[in-house]
């Protein structure tokens, strides 16, 4: 089995500290706020894995750097790996593999995730709303910005996840017209169990984690694999063909 | 990403090898007889096959055994729970579900590992498999000589809950009835029984399985890269998620009933 050691400083993008079992994972880019590219792309799915394999970690705290969870992307990083107009199959490939693993690796961690959403994202979102408990900031927001309002079809498992949580009309609505929820909104639909001031989100992230490993180690992680069945199962079904589609159309255009 | 040479050798029970074109065979064994399967194999197979699916370099698979079997033996001393000597369940008869969950996880992820590799996979099937033939026959391809067959001793006849994948894939390769009758009964398919009922493909003589697997790999690979990868994908898909569904339930309660009854060999 992995040991903390050999993964918790392989990646850029990730800062992990362990405590008594709690892992908590903040995402950043050279220590601000987490800015989306390639880079982060590739190193989530790996990163999941390794959290996953490492039985040491009882509980998963996933939050963001500054002021927002994701919400910038690097159109440099992505333009090395995505030439404008030239999304080739083989270049899609690579898309197309670090997006799979990101989802699936993500759910197939076996102990309750817990994510602290610090502020706004409009990007990946779905890496804090498939977790199985969702704080958020009061400054927090929540959009699916990058696929169809910029020209691209929502294929990497928003297509499964937005609906699921929303409704499948509410849900539909969000990705195809780019709606921006808030906090609160995000509260009221039941996407977010708590709204907080944003000094109270972390402390109260892992005052629940101590409150859920209270209980024994093995109810704990069955119970996490338990609540994630039916995801993983609407995630194998869709994912591939999702990602397929949106390479596809992104074959014929891509935004500049 | 994992490289050839850090996991090739990694594995006790399981010589790797791999040719110019991508062309993997992977051999299980017991100090180079055939594989009697005990807790190292369990161990071992999930892990192998998770470092065989993040190897891109791996073009086509072929799984096969050693000597006459493929798998036809436990390893009943460690079953027992000879003291000491690695044994990972030194006494079946308190199965405890801390003892279970390393079962459980082992289970759990040997089989979805395997289907997770992104390359086509062909069994050669040596001979006789009675633990574990869900490994041989979840193959894209299966070759299997003429004294092969194919069987489920370890649970039901056994006195335990087939939960582990069998109860997913030998109703699914047989047809619902056969598959229950299959594996309620221990019923034994001889290589020709398994041809007909569409679980094999070809039958050999067993100097013949091997090169005609090698043979097929290379016709395979004959086509474009990612055309072979994601025939792949497309072709374990139903399978995947057939396990997705089905596999942790199979295990709760195949360890549920061996907490009651453990059988003594």
């Amino acid at each position: 089995m992995t040991e903390f050691k050999e993964y918790a400083k392989k990646y850029s993008n990730i800062r992990m500290e362990r405590e008594d079992g709690i892992l908590q994972i903040t995402f950043h880019t050279d220590g601000g706020s987490l800015v989306w590219g390639g880079g982060p792309h590739a190193q989530f799915g790996p990163a999941f894995y390794d959290i996953g394999r490492d039985k040491e970690n009882k509980i998963v705290i996933m939050t963001g750097t500054g002021d927002s969870f994701i919400e910038e992307i690097s159109a440099e990083t992505l333009s090395e790996r995505l030439p404008k107009s030239k999304i080739t199959p083989t270049v899609w490939d690579h898309i197309y593999s670090d997006a799979k693993r990101l989802i699936m690796n993500l759910l197939d961690i076996e102990v309750p995730v817990i994510a602290a959403v610090n502020g706004p994202v409009n990007i990946h979102a779905e890496l804090a709303i498939l977790s199985d408990i969702v704080l958020a900031s009061e400054t927090a927001a929540f959009q699916d910005a990058p696929h169809f309002p910029n020209g691209l079809v929502p294929g990497d498992g928003v297509h499964v996840i937005w609906p699921y949580l929303l409704g499948r009309n509410r849900g539909r609505y969000f990705l195809l017209t780019g709606e921006r929820l808030s906090a609160q909104e995000a509260l009221r639909l039941g996407v977010v169990a708590e709204v907080l001031p944003r000094e109270k989100l972390l402390p109260r992230a892992h005052e629940l984690a101590k409150q859920i490993l209270r209980q024994p180690p093995i109810t704990v992680r069955y119970a996490r694999v338990v609540m994630t069945q039916e995801l993983k199962t609407l995630m194998l079904e869709h994912l591939s063909h999702g990602l397929a589609l949106q390479g596809v159309a992104a074959n014929e255009y891509w935004p500049g | 990403m994992s490289k050839f040479e850090n996991y090739a050798n990694e594995y006790s029970r399981i010589r790797m090898e791999r040719d110019d074109d991508g062309i993997l065979e992977v051999t299980l064994h017991t100090n180079g007889g055939t594989m009697v399967f005990g807790p190292e194999a369990h161990e071992q197979l999930p892990l192998a096959f998770l470092d065989i699916s993040q190897d891109p370099d791996n073009k086509i698979v072929i799984l096969t055994g050693t000597g006459d079997s493929f798998i036809e033996e436990v390893e009943t001393a460690t079953l027992k729970g000879t003291p000491g000597k690695g044994s990972r369940l030194p006494n079946w008869t308190k199965m405890d579900p801390h003892t279970w969950d390393r079962t459980f996880t082992n289970a759990k992820t040997m089989l979805v590992n395997l289907l997770n590799i992104e390359a086509p996979v062909i069994a050669a099937v040596n001979g006789p498999v009675n633990i574990h033939a869900d490994l041989a026959v979840l193959s894209d391809i299966v070759i299997a000589a003429e004294h092969a067959s194919f069987q489920d001793a370890p649970h039901f006849p056994n006195g335990l809950v087939f939960g582990d994948g069998c109860h997913i894939v030998w109703p699914h390769l047989l047809g619902a009835n056969r598959g229950k009758y299959f594996l309620l009964t221990g019923q034994k398919l001889s290589a020709k029984q398994a041809l007909d009922l569409g679980v094999v493909n070809e039958v050999l003589p067993k100097a013949e399985v091997l090169p005609r697997a090698r043979a097929l790999a290379r016709q395979l690979l004959q086509q474009p890269p990612l055309t072979v990868r994601y025939a792949r994908i497309l072709m374990t898909q139903d399978m995947r998620r057939m396990m997705t569904e089905n596999l942790s339930h199979g295990l709760a309660l195949t360890g549920l009933a061996a907490n009651a009854y453990w059988p003594n060999s």
